[in-house]
């Protein structure tokens, strides 16, 4: 089980990614009343992207001029005013309900985070001192690239039992199912001759058994993930705008879509989900999946 | 004076950081993703009002950082009709809900809840590397505590 994290050691910050370090940041600001917030850690995470972006300049903060004039002309005239600086009826102009309930939420209701944010708002004035970053540059362009929805996803809905939190290794995905009383046709014994077997891992969880294997050419991989499940339950698989393709094999429906630059196979057979990902073509994955079947009885 | 102007000055930070990732959720809309696959979060009742909160995420081939990177645990009481967070999980306090340089990550996260009650989790995964990556945010099925 996670455990609370050693707040003093910082370092592990340094070899995270910069887009990495902003996720961190945008979840700190989204804690909840209830929660602690790791003023430190955030002032270090600000640090290390201050000084990525000293160093390596990415262009996104370079406003400082214009934003601080920004400041002076819309801001800093209602200082002496005991108001927010919207009130609802501006916000309504500017924004939706979900952000009108978000505003109140953060700046009428819980002022401790009005402690956290000037925290914050120190950490952007320093910045702003340095001439690397403007609050309003900062705002909009740190926090670009977070939460985005999709909506061409592909998912299953079905049904399982074990009930740990355990990995395993095995020799092969077959030996895998074999330990696991798994008697169904679920394996490609074919695979694209550039490939070459990696590894195959089992984690065990209360509701899902995941069996995967994985098989590497230089950074290309395909990845065979068989689910045993014990409950009705949905993965998502991110698609993109190509058709799904049926294809139908001893009865068993295949869908085969792409991901990008991958391709992906998925079915169900009894309770298991499987799915076939990687750097492979339509027609290899057919190959592939006709490899799973000792007999093949009908084809489409 | 000077705490007025600090006030001034969180308020227009937390008004930018707060807003806009709402608004770009709303803006851009992605078809598929170049880091992430597959992924599936539930919330298992262990008895007594125990919950494990699992998520499985796999990535469109190795990730440098792959996870989770906030879970927040919904209540309701079998009378109510709304929602209340009651506990989020961040990486930056449960590191393990991140792996590293792997494929396909499953972790999970404990709370003890109230037997009776129904319970929710809005979970946030990620997958990234090369200094980019992206998240998708989700909820899971309802379960009774």
């Amino acid at each position: 089980m996670p455990s609370e994290n050693n707040h003093c050691n910082y370092s592990i910050y340094d070899n995270m990614s910069t887009k990495m370090l902003e996720e961190i940041l945008r979840a700190d600001s989204q804690l909840s009343d209830c929660e602690e917030a790791d003023t430190d850690a955030i002032l270090y995470i600000m640090g290390v992207i201050a000084s990525r972006e000293e160093e390596y300049s990415t262009g996104r903060f370079t406003d400082i001029n214009t934003a601080w004039q920004s400041f002076n002309e819309h801001y800093m005239p209602y200082i002496e005013n005991n108001k927010s600086l919207y009130d609802d009826e501006d916000i309504k102009k500017r924004t939706n309900t979900r952000q009108i309930s978000f505003f109140k939420f953060s700046l009428l209701r819980k002022m401790h985070r009005l402690t956290r944010g000037a925290c914050i708002a120190a950490i952007i004035t320093i910045f702003l001192l340095t001439g690397t970053v403007t609050a309003k540059a900062f705002g909009f362009d740190l926090w670009s690239t977070v939460a985005k929805w999709t909506r061409d996803t592909f998912g299953f809905s079905h049904t399982e039992t074990q009930k740990t939190d355990s990995a395993s290794e095995y020799d092969s995905l077959q030996e895998a199912l074999n330990y696991y009383g798994i008697k169904e046709e679920l394996v490609p014994t074919w695979f694209p001759e550039r490939y070459s077997f990696r590894g195959t891992t089992v984690t065990e969880t209360p509701m899902r058994t995941t069996i995967y294997s994985t098989y590497q050419n230089n950074d290309a991989e395909i990845l065979v993930t068989i689910i045993s499940l014990t409950e009705p339950s949905t993965s998502i698989y991110e698609k993109d705008e190509s058709n799904v393709i049926v294809y139908t094999l001893n009865g068993l429906e295949h869908y085969l879509m792409t991901n990008m630059r991958q391709t992906k196979v998925v079915w169900i057979t009894e309770n298991y989900e499987c799915s076939i990902t990687g750097v492979f073509s339509f027609d290899e994955a057919k190959t592939m999946i006709n490899s799973i079947y000792k007999e093949v009885k009908n084809e489409k | 004076m000077k705490s007025k102007t600090i006030g001034i000055i969180v308020m227009t930070l937390i008004l930018t950081i707060g807003y806009t990732p709402i608004t770009n959720a709303m803006d851009y809309e992605p078809y598929a993703s170049e880091y992430l696959d597959r992924y599936y979060a539930y919330i298992y009742p262990e008895g007594n009002g125990e919950l494990s909160i699992w998520f499985e995420v796999q990535g469109a081939g190795t990730m440098e950082e792959i996870g989770a990177l906030s879970i927040r645990l919904q209540e309701r009481a079998s009378s109510s009709s709304s929602w209340t967070t009651i506990k989020t999980y961040s990486y930056r306090n449960y590191p393990d809900m991140l792996g590293y340089n792997d494929n396909l990550y499953i972790s999970s996260v404990d709370y003890s809840g109230k037997e009776g009650y129904q319970y929710r989790a809005d979970v946030t995964i990620w997958a990234g590397k090369d200094g980019d990556g992206d998240s998708r945010t989700f909820i899971t099925d309802v379960i009774i505590g």
